[in-house]
């Protein structure tokens, strides 16, 4: 017999019956034994009186008696109440935390919902706003150019100009929509910017930028995050910190964020950084190739870092890399 | 009537012989005690205060089992009567009883029949 069926067995065997009930039947149980003896003594030429008395004598403590048979019918009650509450105790509390457990991961469900319900609408929102600005800038650009007469304007009129008066006329149509009236702006300023006349200056740095960029593309090979250079340090003597700067540092910042060369670092080891080219063009000159040696300028961009006004140098490692002739001579564009 | 100081007897033989005398069928507490009582022929007189603490025990223990009838004056008597458990469990005591006495008879017949021998080994 397991545990359980003998725990089953107990409760099967416990006296249903109240306190009162118990107590009643253990008195009528007692006054028929009582009523019994005195009869008996009666019959045996007691009077009544006596034979009551006697009675009562020979029965004993009636209360103690009625004492002991409660125990004996409460006894095992007892127990198995105690058993009983303390497993509807413990069945509730384990309840009661599985329900809190559930209601925890309902509301969080729940909180998730709602916040990818408002992300997703403010994307909604986000998107429609920027399709009425793109659609606001497309019908405006397309009205004023079909209201441009080339009569009334005075003959053939300047790019200058045109641009000119669209600005003012986006202002005056879009008073009230500033990021209208922006993005037009942005356009506009972008045309004028392609539109303006080049000095010999500039146009000699655009093409020394492009030459620049054609010498990167024949040491490290294809314009493609795939294609790899390894490069060495030379510079400087400890490599895992350059004057104070971590190269972890230079590797998350500086060439990520300010070097602006337009390729990141992929790893980095204590003597030698890996460069994967990125593909951007590279400007404002702050790079440039001697020999075999790449030479970058950081000074510009952390003016605030004065050990590091002298240049970077690394070295293309001979056994890594792809497609890198390392024959380019590279001239400073500053 | 005298009463008969039977206690230490009865301690170790009152739950048999309530179980014995229920066998004749179902009675209540005051039966019980008056029939232990006339067959014992007035030796063994049960005191209600070990009697009834006795039915109530082994009504729990599932040896007895009770039902209330009316009494002639119309009150209510509660009889006991045998359960199957506690046909075995009075022949289980009976059997062992029977061990006892008898084992009991020989140590007691072997001092009435060897009395001389008896004292010689002592």
């Amino acid at each position: 017999m397991n545990r359980a069926t003998l725990i089953l067995g107990r409760l099967s065997q416990l006296d249903p019956r109240s306190d009162d009930e118990l107590a009643r039947d253990l008195e009528d149980e007692f006054a028929f034994h009582l009523d019994q003896l005195e009869r008996e003594l009666r019959e045996s030429g007691e009077s009544p009186a006596d034979a009551s008395r006697k009675a009562r004598e020979r029965f004993g403590d009636v209360e103690a008696i009625r004492r002991q048979c409660a125990t004996i019918a409460r006894k095992e009650h007892v127990i198995m109440m105690k058993i009983l509450t303390a497993v509807l105790g413990l069945t509730t509390l384990i309840v009661l935390i599985a329900c809190l457990m559930l209601y925890q991961e309902a509301q969080h469900a729940h909180r998730e919902a709602v916040e990818s319900r408002m992300v997703a609408e403010q994307a909604r929102v986000e998107a429609e706003q920027e399709a009425r600005r793109a659609q606001a800038v497309q019908s405006f650009l397309v009205q004023h150019l079909a209201a441009i007469d080339p009569s009334t304007a005075g003959g053939r009129p300047e790019v200058g100009e045109l641009l000119d008066s669209a600005a003012e006329r986006a202002d005056a149509t879009f008073y009230d929509q500033p990021e209208v009236r922006a993005k037009i702006r942005e356009g506009i300023e972008k045309a004028r910017e392609e539109a303006r006349p080049k000095s010999a200056d500039e146009a000699r740095l655009e093409q020394a930028d492009r030459d620049l960029s054609g010498v990167w593309r024949q040491i490290v090979g294809s314009d493609e995050d795939s294609s790899r250079v390894t490069l060495r340090i030379v510079s400087i003597d400890d490599p895992t910190n350059v004057n104070g700067i971590p190269i972890s540092r230079l590797q998350h910042s500086l060439f990520d964020e300010r070097v602006e060369l337009g390729f990141c670092v992929g790893r980095t080891d204590p003597n030698r950084l890996i460069i994967t080219v990125g593909g951007q063009p590279v400007r404002n000159g702050r790079w440039w190739l001697e020999g075999d040696r790449l030479l970058i300028d950081l000074s510009p961009a952390a003016p605030d870092e004065t050990a590091l006004r002298e240049p970077l140098i690394f070295e293309k490692m001979a056994d890594e890399g792809t497609g890198a002739s390392g024959s380019g001579t590279g001239d400073s564009d500053e | 009537m005298p009463r008969t100081r039977n206690t230490e007897l009865l301690q170790g033989t009152l739950d048999m012989m309530i179980l014995k005398t229920l066998a004749a069928g179902p009675n209540h507490g005051y039966g019980i005690a008056r029939r232990i009582r006339q067959i014992s022929d007035e030796v063994l007189q049960v005191e209600e205060g070990t009697l009834y603490p006795a039915l109530h025990r082994l009504e729990k223990r599932g040896f007895l089992e009770h039902e209330w009838r009316a009494s002639e004056a119309n009150r209510r008597a509660k009889y006991y009567r045998l359960t199957r458990r506690g046909r075995v469990q009075l022949r289980e005591q009976a059997d062992r009883w029977q061990t006892i006495s008898t084992a009991i008879g020989k140590v007691m017949g072997a001092h009435r029949v060897h009395p001389i021998q008896s004292t010689i080994t002592e």
